[in-house]
């Protein structure tokens, strides 16, 4: 409060002026409006993810970088594990495989320094199960929800051993994709096989990754049994109509949907088309066009079976969904103030992890390229747990978590 | 129509009767009221979890209230807002008295300082409600790049921010020495518990680049100090921060 309205709060003609003015307006009021009590979402009872691909959700919470969001209690708490000396979390955050967490990191000011790390989920030391040599990276994607830095190590489940990608590129040997297998009860980590020059994780598939090869001749899009390491065709280039669309460009791949953009310079037409191959069917079918009222369009996720799409042309932009199947615009959906559908980071069975806006701006501060504290502020985002049937509703009746107090220290 | 009047008459005296009983307390409560505007207001003092010494400092008390009573912050320039403003003539020359009090500013640094002034292109200023004031200029860097030159001063011209590109490289050495001197200028060596802080970039350094960042806190005053040389460029300046904000962006107390 500043002086001036703390002023006029101790003035006593303030005082008076105020009961005096209550008083009428309490005279002149129409009935307070009866309170709507919205019932809370039940909190689910999460289940473990049973496919090989590990995602961002434990069994009980949900990690980002720097929070751990416990689905049971509804609560938000920090997270910040102790790194190794001179390492620093790099990514959205950890993916767990419900007994610990997985996360890369990479040593401050130094890009070639990557390491995975695991912690477990009772807590303890941070192990790291494989450094990066010089010109090695390893693989990371959306493996939950799509968006902005939003990426997660790539990590599979292969009954006691956990896999990852390496990418290795040497100008003499050329590029190499390798799949990497760490062993929970010996703790050896080891390559298990090359899988290809130049192979890309795009999503997964019956509950196994689906790695794409965009190098001729062995171009193609295949399924990665982390058991035994072996690689199913789903798309080669026999398939000419499919494989002129969907081997090259990146790729977003979820339940048994393949969708790829084109971009207005490649088209003759100079417009961008978003196309969907169901790897079910057969099927192709085009999803979004520059006809929908933007000059670019791009898919952002899917989820059962609906796809998120994004249209921008100058300051103007807009998002929606559209059914995989029918090509037609899902309506509906719980939107912002703005008519945007909320985000969607995860799924925990039958809900969705989404995020809501809060009353709240959000402040940051950082050092900028100087060196200097910089303060932002933004509007404020919190996390908040949604059944899908009232999110494709657009009922609003989602539960929110409560932040914990911080412990002191 | 007798009664009427009568009606009448007793309705204004009824209301002579109400104001007269409303009003009769007012000289008193004028009173009352100037004594409490001219009453010092200890309570915003009492609680804020600064010590005597940072209070009793002027410029330290203007940095402090300016971010927690008004809510100004202006780290970095963040809300030196895209107006073009007229040159202001003056405003230099209270940017150059300020450096003049400094030892380590060399005439090859004012030299430096006045020649990216005279080239400047755009300026951009602005003034907060308790009269302190940030200036942007755009200029030619060598007469081939364009640069940013950015500073800040009080109401009182004391700075409280620069960030200039500059030809003379500085060791850590000379951004310690900067700070002692600064400190010495705004009268902040008063506060006694300036400690150093352990600080890192925390964004890319490529090799060959130099990224020597120097800072000092005062949990007293709670005000971060900070020197820092990267790249070419030289930021010097000081911005009020709780001790526990000092985490998000990686730096800590060093230990004594």
């Amino acid at each position: 409060m500043t002086g001036k309205g703390r002023g006029f709060v101790r003035s006593r003609k303030g005082i008076l002026a105020l009961v005096l003015t209550v008083a009428l307006l309490a005279g002149c009021g129409q009935p307070a409006a009866e309170m709507v009590s919205i019932p809370a979402t039940p909190a689910p009872t999460p289940e473990v993810s049973q496919t090989q691909v590990l995602r961002s959700i434990d069994g009980q919470s949900y990690y980002t970088q720097t929070t751990c969001y416990d689905l049971k209690t509804m609560t938000a708490c920090d997270w910040r594990p102790e790194l190794p000396a001179g390492y620093q979390m790099t990514g959205e955050g950890p993916v767990s495989d419900g007994q610990a967490l997985y996360f890369l990191m990479s040593r401050e000011g130094d890009l070639t320094g990557q390491a995975l790390g695991r912690m477990p989920l009772e807590g303890g030391d941070v192990q790291i199960l494989y450094k990066c040599g010089e010109r090695e990276q390893i693989g990371i994607a959306y493996t939950d929800g799509a968006g902005e830095d939003c990426k997660r190590p790539v990590l599979l489940r292969s009954g006691e051993r956990r896999c990852f990608l390496v990418h290795r590129w040497t100008g003499e040997e050329g590029n190499s994709t390798w799949l990497y297998g760490w062993d929970l009860e010996s703790g050896v980590c080891e390559p298990v096989k090359q899988l290809g020059s130049h192979v890309r994780f795009w999503g997964e598939y019956q509950g196994r990754a689906v790695l794409e090869d965009s190098r001729e001749p062995e171009a193609g899009l295949f399924q990665l049994d982390a058991d035994t390491g072996e690689l199913t065709v789903l798309l080669s280039g026999e398939n000419t109509e499919a494989a002129e669309l969907f081997l090259g460009p990146p790729l977003l791949i979820r339940e048994n949907f393949v969708c790829m953009g084109t971009m207005f310079a490649d088209n003759p037409d100079g417009k961008e088309r978003v196309y969907c191959l169901d790897l079910k069917t057969g099927a192709i079918r085009q999803l979004a066009s520059s006809d929908d009222g933007y000059l670019l369009i791009r898919m952002q996720d899917i989820w059962d079976g609906k796809l998120r799409v994004r249209g921008t042309e100058g300051y103007e932009s807009g998002l929606w969904y559209v059914d995989c199947v029918t090509g037609q615009r899902v309506e509906g959906a719980l939107a912002d103030e703005s008519g945007i559908p909320l985000h969607i980071r995860a799924q925990i069975g039958e809900y969705y992890l989404i995020d809501v806006p809060s009353e709240q701006m959000a402040e940051y501060l950082w050092l900028n390229e100087n060196g200097e504290p910089v303060y932002s502020r933004d509007i404020g985002r919190k996390l908040a747990l949604i059944a899908k049937e009232d999110y494709w509703a657009g009922q609003p009746d989602y539960q929110t978590f409560e932040r914990e107090a911080r412990e002191t220290e | 129509m007798k009664q009427n009047l009568f009606t009448a008459a007793a309705f204004l005296a009824a209301f002579a009767f109400l104001a007269l009983a409303l009003a009769a307390p007012l000289p008193l409560m004028e009173q009352s009221d100037q004594e409490l505007y001219t009453q010092v207001m200890t309570r915003q003092l009492a609680d804020d979890g600064r010590s005597a010494q940072a209070r009793s400092n002027e410029f330290a008390r203007q940095l402090y209230d300016r971010d927690q009573l008004l809510r100004v912050k202006n780290y970095a320039g963040a809300i030196l807002q895209t107006t073009t403003a007229e040159i202001e003539a003056a405003a230099p020359y209270r940017l150059y008295d300020f450096l003049q009090q400094l030892d380590f500013w060399s005439s090859e640094n004012q030299a430096e300082l006045e020649q990216q002034i005279s080239q400047a292109q755009r300026w951009e200023t602005i003034s907060d409600s308790v009269g302190f004031s940030a200036w942007r200029v755009y200029t030619m860097w060598e007469d081939a790049e364009w640069a940013e030159l950015e500073w800040e001063l009080s109401a009182q011209d004391r700075l409280v921010r620069l960030r200039m590109m500059t030809e003379q490289e500085y060791t850590w050495e000379d951004l310690e020495h900067m700070m002692d001197e600064y400190l010495a200028a705004t009268g902040l060596e008063e506060i006694d518990d300036w400690q150093a802080v352990d600080v890192a970039p925390q964004f890319y350094v490529a090799e060959g680049i130099t990224a020597t960042l120097r800072a000092r806190y005062s949990p007293g005053a709670k005000l971060y100090l900070y020197a820092n040389y990267v790249d070419g460029v030289l930021a010097l300046g000081v911005c009020p921060l709780e001790q526990e904000e000092l985490a998000q962006f990686g730096a800590s107390l060093m230990e004594e």
